[in-house]
């Protein structure tokens, strides 16, 4: 077995062993899969909600310029479809959350454990030790995260039907998810790396790591309040900046984990 | 000619503006053992670590095994042959005594890891609690898992920081025991202590360090060095005009007395002793008992840390017998003495 692979198992290992990380990432899949499921159903319920709103008819407006095909379709199945696009955005934050909580999780819990001295005596070197340790961390958060998403379209098939399934999930949504989720989860990871090698506990370093998120939430205030809807173009650009970023931060995490920073630096 | 496996020159480790270790040199040979001795702070744990290839020096040379640590690739083929025990077991705590082992005997590339694993955990009386998770551990179980992690390569070199700092004495002494073993094997042994038994039983030669080596050699030899050879010898009584005679035997380098206790430190003793006793004899000194006054480690390690406080500007004798000077104290009973 080569020390990357025992490494990457033995963080995953480490990971689903610590309930309270696996718990708190769980309830939020399944928030963040409930709330808007729960939303197309009461849409679907009462169809006379789907246009009482100016600011809902100009995200609709926008939205039939992006599919034309949903001119023809029942305001229900519009306002749905809207729902469904808004809150697919919403999952781009569980990667950062899952990276960044088994990261800092993972690190900090080395630093307080003082487990990570013994490791470093090992042939293993400081570059298979990060690349097993981010591999783990990212499988879980992506993994995590891809299999919520599929909770969610499952749902919304069941409670709204084939035809928001088919609108509401478009390229857009599925390079949304598919494409920028393990982006994300690298950058949440480097910056876990980083953040904990200068803090003491891992809530400080979630604390400070969650500033990630900002730009995520920018996202979704902008495409609820009608400011803007995502297209794939959008997508691919936020894909191209977010490789940029992960190779700046995974340069950072390298220079920080080198052995002798490790023990002489981190506190 | 034996081999020599650690070879430290000059060796200074700086961390910012803070000079943790200063110039220190010592070499240790393949099959020796020995004894990093000094008060907290003094560049023990800094020393075992650059050894460990985890810190880098600030300045001189390190050599383990004839390679020189200077690159990545050299110092990788080092770590293939060394084990470090912690100063803090450092264990996953939610993980087996088995899966903790495992891993690192995975990430040592052994062969039958799982044998290696089994091997340590009897061999360290932990087998029949080896799925229990090591949270659950006592300190002195931890202590003997993190032994294990450390020998389940089969290093050449076993370096130990504080093997049985903060263990029971029942623990110690098994650490103790395994160690002792480890040493008859022929292994290769460099430990930080503050306990001066165990670094008197377990090692061959004592490093005294406060940021620079202070002293290193043999208990024995710095025994001899530092205190000279003392003899005590219980009478019924001595007078004035006794101790004058006395004073002017040429072989005495030294004399005190308290009550009716000779304390005399001698030139030649093997030779001097048997004079020294017919003197008193001829002199009417009455003797009730003669004994040889060993200094213990202590008192040695002591009197060295309190010369390096006071000759802090003096530069050390790094390398070989003891540095700074001011050594043959004036003779003195010492504390903890009593006459039976």
């Amino acid at each position: 077995m080569k020390r990357t692979e025992v490494v990457v198992r033995k963080e995953i290992k480490e990971i689903l062993g610590n309930r309270g990380l696996v718990y708190s990432f769980l309830g939020l899949i399944l928030f963040f899969v409930l709330l808007p499921v729960a939303l197309s159903a009461v849409i679907q319920a009462s169809p006379a909600n789907a246009k009482s709103d100016a600011q809902l008819n100009e995200s609709i407006r926008q939205l039939m310029r992006l599919i034309p095909e949903l001119e023809e379709a029942p305001d229900q199945i519009r306002s749905t479809v809207l729902v469904v696009r808004h809150f697919s955005i919403i999952f781009l934050v569980l990667p950062v959350i899952g990276a960044l909580g088994s990261s800092t999780s993972s690190i900090v819990g080395e630093k307080q454990s003082r487990s990570i001295e013994p490791v470093l005596v090992t042939p293993v070197t400081s570059g298979e030790l990060l690349f097993g340790k981010s591999l783990g961390t990212v499988v879980m958060a992506v993994s995590g995260t891809y299999l919520g998403f599929a909770l969610y379209v499952i749902l919304i098939w069941a409670v709204a039907g084939p035809e928001v399934v088919r609108y509401g999930f478009d390229l857009t949504s599925l390079l949304m998810v598919g494409l920028l989720t393990p982006l994300i989860a690298i950058l949440g990871l480097g910056s876990g790396v980083i953040i904990s090698s200068r803090v003491k506990d891992s809530r400080t370093a979630q604390q400070v790591g969650g500033l990630i998120v900002l730009p995520i939430v920018f996202l979704i205030a902008g495409q609820i309040s009608g400011l803007f809807l995502l297209g794939p173009g959008f997508v691919l650009v936020a894909a191209i900046i977010l490789i940029v970023l992960d190779v700046i931060v995974m340069r950072l995490g390298m220079r920080v984990f080198d052995r002798e920073r490790i023990i002489s630096d981190w506190r | 000619m034996s081999e020599r496996y650690i070879e430290v020159n000059g060796v200074s480790k700086r961390f910012g503006t803070h000079l943790a270790v200063d110039r220190i040199s010592f070499d240790v040979d393949r099959g020796g053992s020995l004894a990093l001795l000094g008060p907290n702070g003094a560049g023990k744990t800094t020393t075992v670590r650059m050894l460990a290839c985890l810190l880098r020096p600030s300045e001189g040379s390190i050599r383990v095994f004839g390679k020189p640590l200077d690159r990545e690739s050299e110092r990788q083929e080092v770590r293939k042959r060394i084990g470090l025990l912690t100063e803090s077991p450092g264990l996953y705590d939610r993980a087996t005594a088995w899966y903790n082992l495992l891993y690192f005997a995975r990430l040592y590339g052994l062969e039958h890891p799982e044998k290696a694993v089994e091997k340590y955990l009897r061999r360290l009386e932990l087998w029949d609690r080896r799925n229990d998770v090591t949270a659950a551990y006592s300190k002195g179980m931890k202590q003997r898992l993190a032994i294990a992690r450390a020998l389940l390569h089969e290093p050449d070199i076993i370096f130990l920081d504080e093997p049985t700092s903060g263990l029971d004495p029942a623990a110690a002494k098994s650490v103790r025991d395994f160690l002792q073993a480890l040493k008859e094997q022929g292994r290769t042994l460099l430990m930080t202590t503050h306990n001066l038994l165990e670094a008197e039983r377990l090692a061959d030669r004592i490093a005294v360090v406060q940021t620079r080596l202070l002293a290193l050699d043999s208990p024995v030899n710095l025994r001899r060095q530092l205190f000279g050879h003392r003899i005590r010898i219980q009478t019924a009584g001595v007078s004035e005009a006794q101790l004058r005679q006395l004073e002017n035997l040429e072989f005495i380098r030294n004399i005190a007395l308290q009550e009716q206790t000779l304390w005399l430190e001698l030139i030649e003793p093997e030779k001097n002793n048997s004079r020294v006793i017919s003197a008193l004899v001829e002199g009417g000194v009455q003797v009730i008992w003669v004994e040889e006054d060993r200094a213990s480690l202590e008192d040695i390690y002591l009197q060295l840390i309190r010369d390096s406080a006071e000759n802090a500007a003096v530069p050390s004798q790094a390398g070989s017998g003891l540095g700074g000077p001011g050594r043959g104290p004036a003779i003195s009973p010492r504390p903890n003495e009593g006459t039976p």
